[in-house]
């Protein structure tokens, strides 16, 4: 078992099987560095459930595919990715600060599946940018590409 | 009048740059060009070309390892993925090609869809007036190219900057066992002899792969080729000014 810290003082027992889909971890154990509790000072216990959660699953994946499983993992892979806005973004950061691939493709593919049909303003808003085109850069970027503005598909709520 | 906005090269967002390209990356082009005006940096963000090359790989094949190709029979174009577990679905398109490029021996002659407008591609001189139905043009990494094949080795001239139309020209000789193999055609450097065992060649690491395609359900109806499949060419402008 390996011990994980999350920022908020909570301890998390993990099977090292699972653990070391992270990457970063992997290389932890392999340079002999987690003989005690591992701290992760980006990463708080309510996203740090949710990553264990994923870990947890995923430990067998290559047996899945054999098993016929594979299908309960997808299923369990699109309720995962079914989160708010915010969440999803803490967990992306995790899975980048951990290394863990498939976590980082599919939690990527869920936020840019949740963009892809957003208006500008919409975008503006859930990533917090602030604009800082003029006007006339704007209306250049429109002018550039008319056709990717239009469309039945934009949507402009933000959720 | 526009009000003039304090510019700042920054990402402003909640999300690095790395993750931000590994979300935009996933984006298809229409989206893409529409984001264009969230900010400066999203602007430039766009048109650089490591998220132009990570667009490439990620259109290429789908999230989570399944790879789509496109099969040709006497019928027309299909779409095939194949999935982790090696199984293999197959789709039907509502299109039909007899050939999927044409010459007349001096301009590569295109056609833009969202413009609507036809623009020419100069060869350069080694090509021109040779022109045969055996020259291919092909998609390489966001570049075009023209790809001869001999029974030894396939020839490559690979379009650099459209705007200057500078062609360089390469030569990927086949491993020793692929040698014997001189029926079939070589298209975006995949090369089928048998629609279950592929080798193509990996531009980026310079080594030939192999691929196993397993539970293959359907096999009369191929007829030689299996296709990379590219969902876009990106980026559309560059192609789309060349005069």
């Amino acid at each position: 078992m390996v011990k994980l810290k999350s920022n908020d003082d909570k301890e998390f027992e993990v099977e090292e099987a699972a653990v070391i889909q992270s990457e970063m971890i992997k290389n932890m154990i392999e340079d002999g560095c987690a003989t005690s509790v591992i701290p992760l000072p980006n990463i708080d216990s309510k996203t740090l459930i949710k990553v264990i959660e994923y870990l947890n699953k995923h430990i067998n994946m290559g047996k899945a595919a054999e098993t016929g499983e594979e299908d309960d993992l997808k299923e369990f892979d699109e309720q995962f990715v079914n989160m708010g806005w915010e969440e999803l973004f803490d967990v992306i950061m995790a899975a980048n600060y951990l290394n863990i691939h498939e976590l980082m493709e599919l939690c990527c593919q869920s936020a840019a599946d949740r963009l892809k049909n957003k208006s500008v303003r919409a975008v503006r808003e859930m990533l917090k940018i602030t604009n800082d085109l003029t006007e006339e850069e704007e209306q250049e970027i429109i002018n550039d590409a008319p056709w990717a503005f239009e469309g039945p598909e934009i949507d402009d709520t933000v959720n | 009048m526009a009000k003039k906005r304090k510019s700042t090269s920054t990402n402003p967002t909640i999300l690095s740059q790395d993750i931000t390209i590994e979300i935009f990356s996933r984006l298809r082009v229409k989206s893409l060009m529409r984001f264009k005006c969230l900010s400066k940096f999203y602007n430039s963000l766009v048109s650089e070309s490591y998220l132009v090359d990570m667009h490439q790989r990620h259109s290429m094949s789908n999230h989570l390892g399944e790879i789509k190709f496109f099969v040709l029979d006497v019928e027309g174009f299909y779409s095939t993925e194949v999935k982790k577990g090696g199984k293999v679905s197959r789709c039907n398109l509502d299109f039909r090609y007899d050939d999927l490029s044409y010459a007349n021996g001096r301009f590569i002659v295109s056609f833009d869809l969202k413009t609507e407008n036809f623009k020419t591609i100069t060869l350069c001189n080694a090509l021109r007036y040779q022109w045969r139905r055996d020259y291919k043009l092909v998609e390489l990494k966001g570049k075009l190219a023209i790809q001869k094949r001999s029974s030894k080795s396939v020839k490559l001239w690979i379009l650099g900057d459209p705007h200057r139309e500078d062609w360089k020209s390469y030569t990927i000789c086949f491993p020793p066992h692929l040698k014997n193999i001189i029926t079939y055609k070589i298209f975006s450097c995949c090369d089928c002899y048998d629609v279950t065992n592929n080798s193509w060649y990996d531009v980026t690491k310079k080594r030939w792969k192999y691929l196993k395609i397993s539970s293959f359900s359907v096999t009369d109806w191929i007829e030689e080729n299996i296709y990379t499949y590219v969902k876009c060419l990106f980026p559309l402008k560059k192609i789309r000014n060349v005069s």
